[in-house]
């Protein structure tokens, strides 16, 4: 289900995104004259209408499950004690400055600035903090989504003076700075009346009220949700932040072609990752009213393989699968040309931990064919190759209602079977897919998507195999569920995890990619190029890749 | 008569018992419950200690229990007019029922009584002037309508319509935020709506149209061949008379019988239509919630359009005492 898939990883980089960026990305460096200078100065004022795909859940951060409570949350509750960069590197947000670190990278002790206030006019202060990430997060209560990332990472949070907070972790983990500081922070005296079991239900899921550059003004059910300027926001990048524009109106529209619809009679002022088999008409007939900015995803739809089955357990018979796989075909076919074939599992060149010597296993039938007759698969009277009387039959799994997905597993059955592989293709609705088949291990080949976040660690719950340990059912309930385990991977991954110095962790990462590059326990599939248009009436926007254009206080309408 | 409606009525328990249990049933037998949907696929940041989050929301919410107990308690709260909670929206159900069923109802009632205004007329027409050039056209047109889907037809609407209209049309939505009652006044919150609901409308018209109009002909066609039409005009009543009076009368019987699901669709309304062009129904809730498992959602809208529709059939066999003379209940 590449929807499915793609909406939920759009989800995911957005609610990072409104973890880690929440109130924007794009501090460094600061541009050197005012975008758009020639046309107008930024000014307060004007209303930039853009689309939510489906009503939101929740924009209480600790609950909300959906891209569409994050896009609200993200502008209303404002970024934490850090945000991150357009480079993707952490910068210093409600905190004054960076944390001083102690000896043992353990503690970390924030600073908070003294001119942030809530929109209802209390100011935030270390309490919020440790009410936000201890009363909540570490709270044994706490039932969402995060609990895991707070609860096996960080010991405790105290306050240690009226703007000072001392975070301590279990472990060193290297991936902190660009994690759990980024979580916006909420107001103690609004949540504490309710207690945390309780929160999801509270009023602030539907009436947030947090520091960030957007006030929460009206939710009309089904219809839209409205945020208005918060002339008191704390500019935490100076005077562009704005913010600029006086009201944001985020209408509700769940169908794909209405939104297009809608674009094109100017009744929403944006399309967010849109559709790609209208970017190129959009590109050239709307060129006069959008803007279009390309962005590579920072995730790939790939083909998991189980590597505890056989034949696909055979190293040698997965790296003919990927060279026989004709991705560039599937590209043309199925996606309109806007995607790559991602060289590694770490699929975006932005990414300061790309190992740029990685090359593709490009396509390549005769290398595969060569593969498999020097492991000793032969040709049968059907074409079928086969070992030791057991024939190459792959089980591929995936699931339906999605033509992208569909698209992938006839190429796939079409270029395995040249190479004398045979291909059963059979499609499931999506959680049938996980649970009777993935989960247990039925499967030689499954299709999904997925992306490894911001830091490299993301990689360690997708390839260390202590998320491929099966329950005493013998399911996979971790996120390995190809069940790909490698004795140096999992070294270097919890290395990875520890090692603070950039440039040696930057060298584990590199091996973890190439050593996933040989292994080909997945095929890597294509990496998406998305497109979101933006009105040309609105000016200051940054295209962060990885990301897209998430909005940020710095944006203004050109009234000229 | 009194009879006869506490004997149904008491019927309508175990039959409304049945309906939800298997839908209850049916329901939890799909895969995916709602804690793997609640934690969604996150592939992102630490899954450790995933499992014992997902134990911890099952028992929360109750779903470690036999789903037999689960429908027990799901009754229980049910009979004492508690929804539960929407595991999506984290709010009672009956708010967010509260806030989309006039918004369905609005939109259905105005397509339904076009349907009837329309379909029945043009029924009797091409039925009272069969095979001629209107009862052909009317035909082929309520052929091609039904075989449409309505999402092409709305998406059609849309480009062909609403986009050269440019404004004066509007794509989707239901209201304008800027025109209120007491900033614009009632006539112009009347026509800012009605903009808004003439596509969808439209859209469903066309759709519907073509049943009822073929049920009225057919209907119509069998009444004027029968015995008592012949003698009306062997008598030498006017033609007119005895088409209306003896005629329609008459045939209108079976329809009345179809009306019976009218109750409720009128809430049910059209998950895809409404999905189209962003009306914020209760179809298109509905359909969400299913999406999304969130099964207090589907099961308050289950039980309440499986209510409705036994109310409609009941109402009706009360009502052919009145237009049946035929009809008694001992």
């Amino acid at each position: 289900m590449v929807r499915k898939s793609t909406t939920s990883l759009i989800a995911i980089s957005l609610i990072s995104a409104m973890a880690l960026a929440a109130c924007g990305k794009s501090a460094t460096p600061a541009p050197q004259t005012p975008p758009a200078a020639a046309t107008g100065k930024p000014a307060l004022g004007g209303e930039w209408v853009r689309p939510l795909d489906q009503e939101p859940d929740s924009f209480h951060p600790a609950f909300l499950r959906t891209a569409y409570g994050a896009a609200v949350s993200s502008s209303v509750l404002g970024c934490g004690l850090l945000d991150i960069d357009e480079n993707w590197e952490p910068f210093p947000c409600l905190a004054k400055a960076m944390p001083k670190i102690s000896a043992d990278n353990k503690t970390y002790t924030f600073e908070l600035r003294d001119d942030i206030y809530f929109h209802d006019g209390v100011q935030m202060t270390a309490d919020d903090v440790v009410y936000t990430y201890k009363g909540i997060y570490l709270n044994p209560e706490y039932t969402g989504r995060q609990r895991a990332a707070w609860q096996s990472i960080v010991a405790d949070v105290k306050a240690t003076g009226k703007l000072s907070v001392e975070i301590t972790l279990k472990d060193v983990y290297a991936a902190f700075l660009v994690n759990q500081p980024t979580y916006s922070v909420l107001p103690k005296h609004i949540l504490e009346k309710t207690p945390v079991a309780e929160q999801e239900k509270a009023e602030f899921s539907r009436k947030p009220v947090g520091v960030g550059p957007y006030k929460f003004m009206d939710w009309k059910a089904g219809q839209y949700v409205l945020l208005e300027a918060n002339d008191k926001y704390f500019k935490p990048r100076g005077e562009k932040d704005g913010p600029w524009i006086k009201t944001i109106r985020m209408k509700i529209i769940p169908d794909d072609n209405t939104r297009i619809a809608a674009l094109e009679a100017g009744e929403i002022e944006a399309c967010l990752n849109c559709p790609p088999q209208h970017v190129e008409r959009l590109k050239q007939n709307f060129a006069d009213k959008l803007t279009a900015y390309d962005w590579p995803r920072n995730g790939f739809g790939h083909i998991r393989l189980n590597n505890e089955k056989w034949p696909t357990s055979e190293k040698v018979v997965r790296q003919a699968l990927t060279y026989a796989l004709n991705r560039p075909a599937i590209i043309q076919g199925v996606l309109d040309g806007k995607a790559i074939v991602p060289p590694g599992p770490i699929p975006n060149p932005v990414s300061p931990w790309y190992n740029q010597d990685l090359k593709p296993m490009n396509y390549d039938k005769v290398m595969a064919e060569k593969l498999l007759d020097d492991a000793g698969y032969t040709k049968g009277a059907d074409g079928v190759r086969e070992k030791d009387g057991k024939k190459l039959v792959l089980n591929y799994r995936a699931s339906k209602g999605s033509p992208i997905i569909d698209g992938i597993a006839l190429q796939a059955q079409k270029d395995w079977k040249a190479i004398g592989v045979d291909v059963k293709i059979e499609l499931y609705d999506f959680n049938t897919l996980l649970e009777k088949y993935v989960g247990p291990g039925d499967f030689h080949a499954a299709f999904f998507a997925t992306g490894p976040g911001v830091d490299p660690d993301g990689l360690y719950n997708l390839l260390h195999s202590s998320e491929a340990q099966p329950d005493e059912a013998g399911v996979v309930n971790g996120n390995n569920t190809a069940r790909f385990r490698n004795q140096r991977i999992d070294d270097l991954l919890e290395k990875g995890r520890t090692t603070t110095d950039k440039a040696e962790r930057k060298k584990i990462y590199d091996e973890v990619q190439a050593i996933f590059a040989d292994e080909a326990p997945w095929i890597l599939t294509y990496s998406n190029m998305y497109t979101d248009f933006i009105a040309k009436k609105i000016k200051g926007v940054v295209n962060v890749p990885g990301f897209g254009v998430s909005f940020m206080p710095e944006w203004y309408i050109d009234t000229k | 008569m009194r009879r006869y409606m506490i004997r149904r009525i008491i019927q309508l328990i175990p039959l409304l018992l049945l309906i939800t249990l298997m839908a209850y049933g049916a329901m939890h037998m799909a895969p995916g419950g709602p804690e793997t949907i609640l934690l969604a696929d996150e592939n992102i940041g630490n899954s450790q200690g995933q499992a014992e989050l997902i134990a911890l929301i099952r028992a929360k919410y109750g779903l470690d229990k036999p789903w037999y107990v689960q429908y027990g308690h799901w009754l229980n709260n049910t009979l004492h007019g508690d929804f539960g909670y929407s595991f999506y929206q984290n709010r009672p159900v009956t708010e967010i029922i509260r806030e989309r069923l006039p918004n369905t109802i609005q939109l259905n009632l105005v397509v339904i009584t076009l349907t009837y205004l329309i379909a029945l007329p043009i029924g009797v027409i091409s039925a009272v002037r069969q095979y001629s050039a209107l009862d052909n056209t009317v035909t082929v047109l309520a052929f091609v309508g039904q075989s449409m889907p309505g999402f092409f037809v709305g998406l059609m609407l849309m480009l062909y319509v609403a986009l050269p209209s440019h404004g004066a049309i509007p794509i989707m939505g239901m209201a304008s935020h800027d025109v209120t009652l007491h900033g614009s006044g009632l006539l112009a919150v009347i026509i800012d709506r009605a903009r808004y609901m003439l596509l969808p409308t439209i859209t469903l018209l066309i759709g519907g149209l073509a049943g009822l109009t073929r049920y009225m002909r057919s209907s119509m066609l069998e009444v004027i061949r029968e015995d008592y039409i012949r003698t009306a005009r062997a008598k030498g009543i006017s033609e007119k008379i005895v088409i209306y009076r003896h005629g329609f009368r008459n045939a209108l019987l079976p329809i009345v019988t179809l009306s019976g699901s009218l109750l409720a669709a009128f809430i049910a309304g059209s998950p895809l239509i409404e999905q189209v062009f962003a009306w914020p129904g209760l179809g298109q809730a509905s359909l969400r919630a299913a999406l999304q498992r969130d099964y207090p959602v589907v099961m308050a809208f289950l039980i309440i359009g499986a209510f409705l529709q036994i109310i409609g059939t009941l109402l009706i066999d009360v009502v052919y005492v009145f237009v049946d003379p035929r009809i008694k209940y001992a």
